[in-house]
């Protein structure tokens, strides 16, 4: 390796909050979502609050994309295919059928897992390349058809009615700080989930396939149902976060949620904060959305591109120096506790 | 809509061609080195852009581009490798995967950013217009593309059979220790398969670019993803493979437009990818497919 | 009533205001006439209210340009007011500097860019509303973004007044805080529908079948969906079932004009962006087809760059302005030079939406008691405009679902550039209209 090499890699670990990383994550959890309750009570503008909204929920969307993306090493590419059926599943069954966001946002859960799940049987087998692919036709093939679908709503989308909300019963309120912390307690719950998978069974012997597959089956694990697993779990909670977007926006349509940059937001969050991390969708978000939005906003109102190429930027020096995001992946077995190991982890080719 | 299908049949049969050059370049970098290249279409764009760009501003014809393009591309293509894709070849796959889709989002959004959000069409072209023959409508523009992308594979065909060089990619491509204990520098191989990669596109989006209106965010997608179904469906074994593959793209968008509906002309394109991928299920088990 | 709820901390967008209200403001304090105190800018010597509109609209993308020419004629419309232009009545608040009928209280624009994407549009509207304390909302070209917009104003209880988007179910969701100004898409297509009856009755023009082929966004699929309900409810027939294609990927149309051709079609209807609009055209040269008539909603076929190709040449479209409608409306006339000589941008058939939007929220704020929402809402309700007050040739008057229903539209026929009113016919100039429309071969 060359000095140059070797200095950036020794300033991107040093990005990479090693310091941090010798807290236990059972404080740094609480610690954090504790804190973080008191956001609404700041006195800043509507602005900031729906910035925290957004971040939060994509708190959430990281991890669902992790379970997959982080620790099964499979880079999904059409993660807003199951976004987009929670989200249409949830306004569909309250808008056509009076049933309430509590049992349609479930149902969209479901969903999205059985859509991720159909997805996972036909590629999973295949190598790790056209599973991205596949998830990327698979999300363009439902804008396509979306958008000429009329039942839900076509191209013109589906609007919630204003008269039927602000109910306990509709999950939608006028107050927008009780829509924080439904994003907040949606982040909390995925969090600790992902938490407790980290050092579970599944964790472990996820990690153990994304390292090395072959190894992984010849020990007796078939990578192919762990991953579906991986896939189900993952789907189901992306498609619970659909729902939750939608009952904030009060309107679905294909080109919010179903177009290619929704598909991105997925990959950077996930990337930028640390695959295969408890922590890392926490910082991805943190980091991802604020930037969004301020830059939307700061860039004079236009959207020149600027920020995407940004963005692409970050992933392109990301991939090449800390494949693993900015927060390094914590060894499950075994002792260290810090990222100072100057090989990443993950799935290798196979020479 | 019978009457309709001689048509969709040649209009097919002419995209279908040039899907199967970008296509060849995809496969060529995919082959030897097993990396996609998610921003495919994105380095098409490049190529579309000097063209559209240098034509508006000095009223050159586009063919004599070709050459122009195909040079700068190789270079694109070579430097890519050595400055950026080499660096993460010896790691995971996601990193691999990353980096591309990373290009995708720098080029396609760095070229909006300097060039504009507009849709561009080209101003004027020496060989546009159109006639009909045997009942046929024909785009000269097009049919020149058509004839362009055999000529090129032509050429991809003859480097890779015949020269020093090709010999040497098909070498690294098949066992690539092997290749190095022969003496062949694999790593200046990399760097020329993904230089000749993107001349190909870059031929290809020279052309293209005659009829096509382009736009930054638009026009990449459909080509990235016909490229990929298009290997999907030929595999990788050699360039005929995708060639082939995107012949049958071009034709299944075209005559599915015409015969069941025109609406969902893209969705075709996304089954047959899916299908193709479903086929190959059975004979991908971890290695390069064959 | 907005200000309860104005964060009197330093917003991010108050900062930002580097467009249009200042440099028209400042514009106009340097330009002021007569004896002013250049100190306080000129034109807020006689009151220290202001009216702050909030403007949504797609600043960037495919449509960037297009929102350019919005602001460059809210900039013109700002300024008329700012710093007055009395000759420029009967248009509202042009008298004199500020507004009349709020003691020369002051318009200043906030400008935000909502993409084309609804939960930006929302996410806009909202901090608008609550961080920047707008009196009245304006926008949003795109029906989805327009949709959300009004929802944030019921809830907030704040006006949107909407003269840019022309969905035709946009009024009827009950809403009490929003208001439609131009005809919608169903009064369009039924202009245009007539105007083809009419050239069966007067020139035997022998039309009988239709076909749509609409951009598969919501633009394209809500103009199919009206022109659809229209024909269906006229003589005329559809020739086959609708088309569609994908907005953003689409790169030729052939296919499907060819399917049209064999269907027999008479007039074809197609709902278009500049892009798609000019594959159109192309292809139909290529193809060698022309129907009997092609008849479009407007948007990208009134644009400039459209209208700046060859192949546009001859193409029907139900619009609401044309470069000719001076001589039937000199006012239009005085507000397009206006416009041109203040920014450079004159009048198209898509930032005379935007121009009419904007005034008929200030004429709004010119005949309300106080610039509360409610009092702004009642202005509204209560509203009665003749023609030319609001920008407008037409008058401006609501009904109870907020609906103008005295908007009306024409039919133009582009020619070498230029649109011209072709119907009603009383409008038409001589010579105006060209028909049967000559083949490929023959221009």
């Amino acid at each position: 390796m060359s000095g140059v090499t070797q200095y950036a890699r020794s300033v991107a670990d040093r990005v990479g909050l090693t310091a941090l990383g010798s807290v236990p994550l059972r404080y740094v959890i609480p610690a954090f979502f504790l804190a973080a309750l008191s956001i609404p009570t700041l006195e800043t503008s509507y602005f900031f609050l729906n910035t925290a909204i957004y971040a939060f929920l994509f708190i959430g969307l990281g991890h669902a994309w992790n379970i997959i993306g982080g620790y099964a090493g499979q880079i999904s590419l059409g993660h807003a295919v199951m976004f987009a059926t929670g989200g249409y599943t949830t306004a569909i069954l309250f808008n056509y059928y009076g049933v309430t966001p509590y049992v349609g946002l479930f149902v969209g859960g479901l969903l999205a897992a059985g859509v991720g799940l159909a997805l996972g049987a036909v590629t999973f087998r295949l190598r790790y390349h056209y599973f991205s692919i596949a998830t990327l036709a698979a999300g363009l093939g439902m804008y396509v058809v979306f958008l000429r679908w009329d039942w839900v709503g076509g191209a013109v989308g589906l609007e919630y009615s204003l008269s039927e909300i602000g109910t306990a019963f509709s999950f939608a309120f006028r107050d927008r700080t009780m829509y924080f912390y439904v994003m907040w307690a949606f982040a909390l719950v995925t969090t600790l989930f992902v938490y407790r998978l980290h050092t579970s069974k599944l964790g472990i012997y996820l990690e153990a396939i994304n390292a090395d597959q072959e190894l992984a089956e010849n020990a007796g694990l078939s990578a192919f149902w762990y991953k579906m697993y991986a896939m189900g779990l993952s789907s189901f909670i992306a498609g619970v976060g659909g729902g939750l977007a939608t009952q904030y926006l009060l309107y679905i349509d294909p080109q919010t949620t179903l177009e290619l940059i929704q598909n991105v937001e997925f990959v950077l969050i996930a990337v930028i904060g640390g695959l295969g991390t408890v922590l890392g969708p926490i910082v991805g978000a943190l980091i991802y959305i604020p930037t969004r939005e301020y830059t939307r906003t700061l860039l004079g109102g236009t959207h020149t591109g600027l920020d995407w190429v940004v963005f692409g930027t970050v992933l392109v020096l990301l991939s090449i120096y800390k494949p693993d995001g900015l927060i390094s992946r914590r060894p499950v077995i075994g002792g260290r506790s810090n990222s100072a190991d100057p090989e990443p982890d993950g799935g290798r080719k196979d020479e | 809509m019978f009457s309709l299908l001689p048509n969709a049949i040649v209009d097919g049969l002419l995209i279908g061609l040039t899907y199967g050059l970008v296509a060849a370049g995809l496969a060529l970098i995919w082959g030897v080195m097993d990396i996609v290249n998610f921003a495919h279409g994105e380095h098409m764009l490049i190529a579309m852009y000097i063209t559209l760009l240098t034509t508006a501003e000095f009223n050159v014809d586009p063919l004599l581009l070709l050459p122009v393009n195909i040079v700068v591309m190789f270079v694109i293509g070579y430097a890519t490798y050595a400055l950026i894709i080499k660096r993460v070849m010896d790691g995971p796959i996601l990193g691999q995967v990353l980096c591309t889709f990373g290009l995708l989002l720098v080029i396609r959004y760095g070229i909006m950013y300097v060039a504009g959000p507009t849709t561009r069409t080209i101003d004027s072209f020496v060989f546009a217009g159109s006639t009909t023959i045997a009942g046929v409508s024909v785009s000269f523009p097009r049919v020149l593309t058509a004839l362009v992308s055999i000529v090129t594979v032509a050429a991809l065909y003859y480097i890779l059979e015949e020269t020093k060089v090709g010999k040497g990619i098909r070498a690294t491509a098949q066992d690539k220790q092997a290749a190095q204990v022969l003496g062949i520098e694999t790593d200046r191989i990399y760097a020329i398969a993904w230089g000749i990669g993107l001349a190909a596109a870059g031929v290809a989006g020279t052309m293209v670019a005659t009829f096509f209106p382009v736009q930054p965010e638009a026009t990449p997608v459909v080509w990235t993803i016909s490229s990929f179904a298009a290997v999907a469906l030929g595999g990788l074994g050699g360039i005929l493979g995708p060639v082939a593959g995107g012949i049958v793209i071009g034709l299944v968008e075209n005559v599915g437009s015409t015969l069941i509906d025109s609406s969902y002309r893209q969705l075709y394109v996304y089954v047959v990818l899916i299908g193709a991928l479903l086929y190959r299920r059975e004979t991908i088990l971890n290695g390069v497919s064959g | 009533m907005s200000d309860e709820n104005v964060d009197r901390r330093l917003s991010r967008r108050k900062y930002l205001q580097a467009s249009a209200a200042v440099t028209a403001v400042g514009a106009a304090g340097c330009l002021g006439s007569g004896s002013e105190d250049t100190g306080s800018g000129g034109s807020t010597a006689s009151g220290d209210e202001t009216l702050t509109i909030g403007a949504l609209h797609p600043l960037s993308g495919d449509a960037a340009e297009m929102g350019a020419r919005f602001q460059d004629v809210v900039d013109a419309g700002v300024q008329a007011i700012n710093q007055g232009a009395s000759d420029l009545a009967p248009l509202a608040g042009a008298d004199g500097e500020g507004l009349p009928g709020q003691d020369g209280a002051i318009v200043e624009v906030l400008w935000a860019d909502h993409q084309g994407s609804s939960d930006v549009a929302r996410s806009e509207a909202e901090s608008m509303v609550l961080d920047d304390g707008v009196d009245i909302l304006t926008g949003c070209y795109y029906s989805g973004a327009t949709e959300v917009v009004s929802q944030v104003a019921q809830r907030e209880g704040v006006p949107h007044v909407c003269g840019t988007a022309i969905g035709e179910g946009l009024t009827e969701r009950d809403l009490e805080w929003f208001w439609q100004v131009p005809p919608h898409t169903g009064v369009k297509g039924e202009s245009m529908f007539s105007f083809a009856a009419d050239m069966n009755d007067q020139y035997d023009a022998g039309l009988e079948t239709a076909a749509i082929i609409h951009q598969d966004g919501t633009f394209g699929t809500e103009v199919a969906n009206s022109m659809e309900r229209v024909i269906e409810e006229s003589d005329f027939e559809l020739a086959l079932d609708r088309i569609s294609y994908s907005a953003q990927s689409v790169n030729s149309l052939s296919t499907e004009i060819r399917n049209m051709e064999e269907a027999d079609t008479d007039i074809v209807v197609h709902a278009a962006n500049v892009r798609d609009a000019l594959i159109m055209l192309n292809d139909m040269q290529t193809e060698e087809y022309y129907p009997e008539m092609m008849l479009t909603p407007g948007s990208a076929y009134l644009d400039p760059s459209v209208l700046s190709e060859d192949v546009s040449e001859h193409v029907f479209s139900g619009s609401d302005f044309s470069n000719d409608m001076y001589e039937v409306h000199p006012p239009m006339g005085a507000y397009n030079e206006y416009s041109e000589s203040a920014t450079g941008t004159a009048f198209d058939g898509n930032s005379i939406y935007a121009w009419g939007e904007f005034f008929t929220a200030v004429a709004a704020a010119e005949n309300a008691e106080s610039l509360s929402s409610d009092d702004l809402k009642d202005s509204l309700d209560t509203m009665s405009l003749d023609e030319y007050e609001a920008g407008l040739p037409y008058p401006v008057e609501f009904d109870d679902d907020g609906y103008n229903q005295e908007a009306f539209s024409f039919v133009v026929q582009a020619d070498s550039g230029q649109l011209e009113t072709v119907w009603p016919f009383e409008q038409a100039q001589d010579d105006a209209m060209t028909y049967p429309v000559p083949s490929w071969d023959e221009r």
